[in-house]
């Protein structure tokens, strides 16, 4: 008995209790019931009292047969039919109705060896080996045990009855071993199928409840970590579902989420055009064709949420060289935003003193038109979408020349959108533009009054006069010199115009760029030539942003570093002439004679050529900037350039630079003073000053003398 | 509460089902392989009984087939029996309790006798209480064998013929143990309290 106490197994030593332990862990099931198994054991045992219930005419028959007595075998048939009945009605266990249906098998052995009496009733007993072997689809070796334990019981009352009832003719112990063997073998084989059934099938369920449970627990654990944190972090599929596995903090960023919502969904609500942004994106993520940097830069990065603005990082989640999903952060940088704004504000604020010290009748001037433009826009009237996007345009050239950034953006949204689908954008971005407008109109009117506009002379102009006029000077050069103080010297604007193209220059990495001005002393009555200026921007900001190249592609091509703008107003062969000319890479005509076709317009003569520069959205920009590149600047100035009577020329070489030459009649720089004037007898043409320029002039190449074409007026 | 109640009842109605079904299992089996009693074949008053029931001829071996219309081992036997002919040199009786007219009338054209008894009669004239069972008496009255047919519990080989054959040929045969029924009403209460065989 010594070596059943304790043996080895596997160098681990094993008790008895250990062993009997495992064995009634092995027979007993695990408490914990699944819902499977309910329903499985509800079905089998169900299936099994009407198996049983199906013996009850079949026993009849047998007893018929055999002459064992039908109806005895009915009523036993029915009385141990109770059983099983009794059980599904009254105990509440699964399992322990199943125990009854063996216990119910070997009692219908039972019977079917009495009622089957006859020379094949050896063979009846194989009934108790077949059922005991079906008896393993209830998948719980106590329902074998319970069959076993019965038989066993049977066996013995048999014999505490009738001690030679079971081995009737003798039979010497070895056959009782092995009678017995042969059922504790087959309940061995029976319980091992049972409980294998159970563990890997019927109790599966239970195994992955309790994994899922684990693996929740854990997913709970996560999820606690990333609530902890303040961004939303999730995955994103090939159709943007968003992962049920998510930080709390993007259901409080995105509001509430639906299941299997799309991120391009719940964006949808907020920005439709960022959710179609994100639509089409995904595809390319997805798709892998192209670099994953470049399509993961083309998704929105940031989007407006009601007052929220977020930020959204994408990181792909890779099997092998396949994306299979997308990892979502997503951060409020409202607070960024707003601080950024507020920079800007200030920013802005800055620039508009100082601009306000250094050109304060510019300023005014600026804001005048600015105001007009915006009522223009605000016009519903207005319903020209080539107006709109000069309008639009001139706005944003004018904002961004006097630093205002966000209305300039706000612009160059407007334009994208205008661009994109020829469809004026939502009310939303028009309120951004005109509510920024107020603001920045409303920062301007603390700075400076509209109705201070006046003219500030130094003392030695006035005592210059003064002279004249204790001179007896003529009535017209008193009156002349009088006049010319109302009048706008063209130096504030080309000094404007040469500011802004630095600032731009910089900006956009062509680095210090030279300017050179010659203003030749020029007066011009200022709001005549308003729209002129404004307009003119656009043929500097071109000459900046695709004429100069950029340091380096000047060094390859052996021109100075720095790139060189002359801005000049002169008056030539009696003409008021203004001129913008660049040391750049000069006008591609060949790309202006495709991008003009692209515009269905007909290039046939150097003059198509010419007018193709100057129409509506024709552009040989190969990209779109905040800057250029939408065709819409040079339409303008065409249009202020007519408006003034005056004709436009160019000049340009390749890679040596271009020239926009705008000659007006002189009567054109002062039509009100010299009509004036006129009627005083006085022949003037004002806008002349005499001045000694000692400014050089700018080499610029020109393709000879002459003009590529000129705009006739 | 009471659905609760009735449950329970349930329960213990269960239990006292596998309990009750057990012994009616268990008794039903001992009931088939109970080795019924029968008078002891050195038994003198018996031989004296059975003297007496026998035909004058005295130079005849005598068998007497005692055999239970309810019993299903009897019947058996019965359907063996009217299948062969009385072993020459015998004169074969089939004592019948109860009626079956046509296997009898079968066994009588086959050369058997049958005598009609009621249990009582069967107890009273013959001092028989179980069938089915087998008795040879040689020429002088004694019993060279008293037994059942069959070496254990409903066994295939029917050895009647093989037993008178054998005690004709001068050799000694063993008794088989009798399984069948009981036919008198002591025996029946005995091996069958609960009356479930008739």
């Amino acid at each position: 008995m010594c070596c059943f106490k304790r043996t080895q197994v596997a160098g681990r030593s094993i008790g008895v209790k250990e062993v009997i332990k495992y064995l009634i862990n092995y027979l007993v099931l695990p408490t914990v019931r699944s819902e499977f198994e309910e329903s499985y054991l509800s079905r089998m045992n169900n299936i099994a009292a009407w198996f049983f219930a199906a013996h009850l005419p079949v026993f009849v028959l047998i007893a018929f047969m055999n002459g064992t007595g039908p109806v005895l075998a009915c009523a036993l048939t029915t009385a141990t039919l109770l059983g099983p009945f009794l059980a599904i009605l009254c105990l509440p266990s699964k399992r322990a109705i199943s125990m009854v249906m063996g216990v119910t098998a070997m009692f219908m052995g039972g019977l079917l060896v009495h009622i089957g009496q006859g020379p094949i009733q050896i063979e009846m007993h194989f009934y108790f080996f077949v059922l005991l072997a079906l008896l393993a689809v209830f998948a719980n070796p106590m329902v074998i045990i319970a069959a076993a334990v019965t038989a066993a019981l049977h066996h013995a009352l048999l014999w505490l009855i009738l001690p030679a009832s079971v081995f009737n003719y003798d039979a010497p112990f070895w056959v009782v071993a092995v009678h017995a063997a042969f059922v504790v073998l087959e309940s061995i084989a029976a319980c091992f199928i049972a409980r294998s059934f159970f563990d890997n099938v019927i109790g599966l369920e239970t195994i992955v409840a309790q994994r899922t449970v684990e693996a929740q627990a854990r997913s709970r654990e996560m999820r606690r970590l990333l609530d902890v944190v303040q961004d939303g972090f999730f995955t994103i599929d090939q159709q943007g579902v968003i992962s049920e596995e998510r930080s709390s903090a993007t259901d409080r960023l995105l509001g509430g989420l639906k299941p299997n919502w799309t991120l391009p969904e719940v964006l949808r609500e907020h920005d439709p055009s960022a959710a179609d942004w994100l639509e089409l994106g995904l595809e390319d993520v997805f798709a892998c064709i192209l670099p994953l940097e470049v399509t993961l830069a083309q998704l929105p990065a940031r989007v407006q949420i009601g007052t929220r603005t977020l930020s959204i990082g994408y990181c792909p989640v890779m099997n092998g060289t396949v994306v299979t999903e997308l990892a979502v952060t997503i951060g409020d940088v409202t607070a960024e935003v707003d601080r950024e704004w507020l920079e800007i504000e200030n920013r802005e604020m800055l620039a508009m003193i100082e601009r306000i010290g250094n050109d304060r009748d510019g300023t005014i001037e600026f804001l005048r038109e600015g105001d007009e433009l915006i009522a223009s826009l605000r016009d519903d009237s207005q319903s020209d979408l080539t107006v709109t996007k000069r309008f639009i345009h001139t706005l944003k050239g004018n904002c961004s020349m006097f630093g205002l950034q966000r209305v300039s953006q706000t612009c160059h949204e407007i334009e994208g959108c205008l661009s994109d689908s020829d469809e004026s954008p939502r009310d939303l971005v028009w309120s951004k533009l005109f509510d920024g407008w107020s603001a920045a109109r409303a920062m301007a009117q603390k700075l400076v009054k509209d109705d201070e506009v006046g003219i500030v002379l130094d003392d030695a102009e006035i005592t210059s006069l003064l002279i004249n006029v204790l001179k007896n000077e003529s009535t017209a050069n008193i009156a002349t010199r009088l006049a010319g103080w109302r009048l706008e010297a063209t130096s504030v604007r080309l000094d404007r115009i040469a500011e802004h193209a630095k600032r731009l220059a910089g900006r956009l990495g062509k680095g210090s760029i030279d300017i050179h001005i010659e203003h030749g002393g020029l007066r011009i009555e200022a709001k005549y030539w308003a729209s002129f200026w404004s307009a003119i921007i656009h043929v500097v900001r071109n000459a900046i942003d695709h004429g100069i190249e950029t340091v380096d592609e000047r060094i390859a091509k052996g021109k100075s570093p720095n790139g060189a703008l002359r801005i000049k107003t002169a008056i030539e062969a009696e003409r008021f002439v203004v001129s913008i000319a660049d040391d750049g890479r000069g006008i591609d005509w060949e790309r202006v004679r495709l991008a003009a076709e692209q515009h269905g317009q007909s290039v046939e003569t150097r003059q198509d050529l010419f007018n193709a520069i100057f129409k509506d959205g024709v552009t040989t920009a190969p990209l779109v900037t905040d800057t250029s590149g939408r065709g819409v600047g040079m339409s303008a100035i065409r249009q202020a350039t007519q408006q003034l009577g005056g004709e436009i020329s160019i000049h340009t070489r390749a890679n040596q630079g271009s020239e926009f030459c705008f000659e007006f009649p002189l009567a054109a720089m002062a039509p009100e003073t010299n009509s004036l004037f006129s009627r005083y007898g006085i022949k003037k043409a004002f806008g002349l000053a005499v001045s000694d320029l000692s400014v050089p002039p700018l080499e610029i190449g020109n393709g000879g003398n002459s003009p590529i074409a000129t705009l006739a007026t | 509460m009471r659905t609760a109640g009735i449950k329970t009842l349930g329960q213990w109605a269960i239990g006292l089902w596998a309990c009750g079904m057990l012994f009616v299992v268990a008794y039903l089996m001992v009931s088939h392989w109970v080795v019924l009693p029968h008078p002891a074949s050195d038994d003198p008053a018996w031989s004296a009984r059975l003297k007496r029931t026998r035909s004058n001829n005295s130079e005849q071996w005598t068998v007497f087939h005692f055999l239970y219309g309810n019993c299903p081992c009897s019947r058996r036997i019965l359907c063996h029996i009217v299948n062969r002919f009385p072993v020459a040199g015998c004169r074969e009786v089939i004592v019948f309790i109860g009626e079956d007219k046509e296997m009898t009338e079968a066994a009588v054209q086959r050369g058997f006798e049958v005598d009609y008894v009621t249990p009582e009669e069967l107890k009273a004239r013959y001092g028989v209480e179980a069938a089915p069972l087998l008795t040879v008496l040689d020429p002088a009255g004694n019993v060279g064998f008293t037994g059942g047919y069959t070496t254990h519990k409903q066994g295939p080989q029917i050895q009647d013929e093989k037993i008178i054959r054998a005690l004709l040929d001068g050799m000694s045969v063993e008794n088989l143990p009798l399984f069948g029924c009981a036919v008198s009403k002591e025996l029946k209460s005995l091996v069958d309290p609960l009356g479930l065989k008739k």
